[in-house]
């Protein structure tokens, strides 16, 4: 399949907006190939395409558990749109500068430092999730109505 | 925490839409030659160890992991029901399909050793043999108002029918439902199409999706004033007016839009919308033309919790043959409403974008 009828057969065979799914589409992360960060946050925006979590990442271990010395720093967290978020149970102040977070997520294929976000935990142990719609994650496979 | 996180991983590779995406961006992203090779790639065969031996094992390694970690598979349980409907749907999608017989092996395997017992409310509601719904008195059925959110999203990437609803269908050729939908486009669309990358997706310099504005994984809202009734999609602040009052379609196109204009009619409990009047889309993964004429049948079902919108697509520009779909949406009555704009997208620079090379 070429990458053209692949990516039509996407739209059309699944009948969603390949779009919607992100506006400069997810396929830009590789979810076989994650990473999961504990750091500090250093900002949180609230905003579309994307709400974006900005860690100071203390520690970067990769799929096979090995860590990444070489890659700590900050990086980039992307997360849903606002109105997904919201209707996720976060708000715009769901993290704040300096609060402590473990996340996982997909790589950029490019290598730069940032990932779409799977699920995380707070440091109470709060978790949270990203791009994980299954139903034992948020017990419902439709965004939590109030 | 690595075995969650494997599942996890393989739960979004192996959904439905991540895998058709990933799969053309992979072979994209190979041939820009721009971007690294993914340094692992999923094995084909991981997980089958976790598989129980048995008659049919061997097709679901070799039909499933075609796109799938058995791994994944072997992580989940559903009815049989659902693994009835799923296999059929996830083989029929396959470029080279496997033989029936494989099939049927495949799902017989995944139902003997991975499958749960039906609940009593996805009994009475998946039961194709079920009493019908009671029809909803008429001036019910005909009010559509409230907020519906879609369940086609969601059900599609947790691959199964949510609540016992009928799987929803993706738009296929409507004169041959086997025909992926690349088939029946024109020379025109393919043309139009080419110069379409993840990275210059006219929605991300917030063109509006059009007529797919409410096949998102947002909701929307009917609202019924005289004369017409409302459609208003959270995504991109779109809305649609569907004209009840008789009245045409103005001659000629004078005004494309990217909504259309649309004029509607009810036969019995269903709402019948015919748009038309639409500008040619900018430059989409599905490209359109101003003759896009699209058909709704829209109705309520399941005691008018769930609204069903039959979509029919005919476009003698961009598509050799009508196309066809099914979708549905759950009535949310406390659903609460956010602000969907695209104000964010020309600042939104998480990172530098690279331009795949010609």
């Amino acid at each position: 399949m070429t990458p053209f009828r692949a990516a039509l057969a996407a739209l059309f065979c699944l009948g969603v907006c390949a779009s919607a799914l992100a506006h400069h589409s997810i396929a830009m992360f590789d979810n076989d190939n994650s990473a999961t960060l504990t750091g500090t946050v250093q900002k949180f925006q609230w905003q579309n395409p994307h709400c974006l979590l900005v860690l100071d990442a203390a520690t970067v271990t990769n799929t096979k558990g090995q860590t990444e010395p070489d890659k700590v720093g900050v990086w980039s967290v992307e997360l849903h749109s606002t109105a997904i978020m919201m209707r996720r149970g976060f708000t715009k102040d769901y993290f704040k500068p300096g609060d402590r977070v473990t996340v996982t997520g997909g790589r950029m294929r490019d290598g730069s430092k940032m990932i779409r976000l799977f699920n995380g935990k707070k440091e109470d142990g709060t978790p949270f999730y990203g791009d994980d719609f299954r139903p034992e994650s948020t017990g419902n496979n439709l965004p939590p109505s109030p | 925490m690595m075995h969650s996180r494997r599942t996890l991983q393989a739960t979004l590779a192996a959904a439905a839409l991540y895998a058709v995406m990933t799969a053309a961006t992979h072979a994209q992203i190979a041939q820009s030659g721009d971007q690294p090779p993914n340094p692992n790639p999923p094995s084909e065969s991981a997980g089958v160890e976790r598989l129980p031996a048995g008659s049919g094992k061997s097709d679901v390694a070799s039909v499933c992991s075609r796109c799938h970690t058995l791994e994944r598979i072997a992580s989940e349980r559903r009815t049989k029901r659902q693994w009835d409907a799923l296999v059929p749907f996830m083989v029929g999608r396959l470029e080279r399909p496997p033989r029936p017989e494989q099939v049927r092996a495949a799902t017989t395997y995944l139902t003997e050793h991975w499958s749960r017992p039906e609940t009593k409310a996805e009994a009475a509601l998946a039961d194709p043999l079920r009493e019908p719904d009671a029809p909803l008195p008429l001036a019910e059925a005909r009010d559509l108002s409230g907020a519906w959110m879609t369940t086609s999203w969601y059900t599609l990437l947790n691959m199964g029918p949510a609540d016992g609803l009928p799987m929803p269908r993706g738009l296929r050729s409507a004169v041959d439902l086997k025909k992926d939908p690349v088939e029946v486009l024109s020379s025109w669309s393919k043309e139009k199409s080419k110069g379409w990358t993840i990275y210059n997706d006219p929605l991300t310099t917030c063109h509006s999706p059009g007529p797919l504005a409410y096949n998102s994984p947002y909701p929307f809202e009917i609202l019924h004033t005289p004369q017409r009734i409302t459609l208003i999609a959270e995504y991109f602040h779109e809305v649609r007016r569907v004209w009840m009052d008789g009245r045409q379609h103005p001659p000629g196109n004078p005004d494309p839009s990217a909504m259309g204009h649309s004029i509607g009619r009810w036969e019995g409990a269903t709402l019948v919308v015919d748009t038309q009047n639409f500008k040619e889309s900018p430059a989409f993964l599905v490209p359109w033309s101003d003759q896009l004429k699209m058909i709704e049948r829209i109705r309520r079902i399941r005691d008018g919790n769930v609204l069903e919108i039959d979509l029919t697509l005919e476009d003698p520009v961009a598509f050799t043959e009508p196309m066809h779909g099914t979708f549905y949406f759950k009535k949310e009555p406390m659903l609460e409403w956010s602000e969907w704009n695209c104000d964010g997208f020309f600042d939104y620079q998480p990172f530098a974008p690279k331009e795949p090379s010609p």
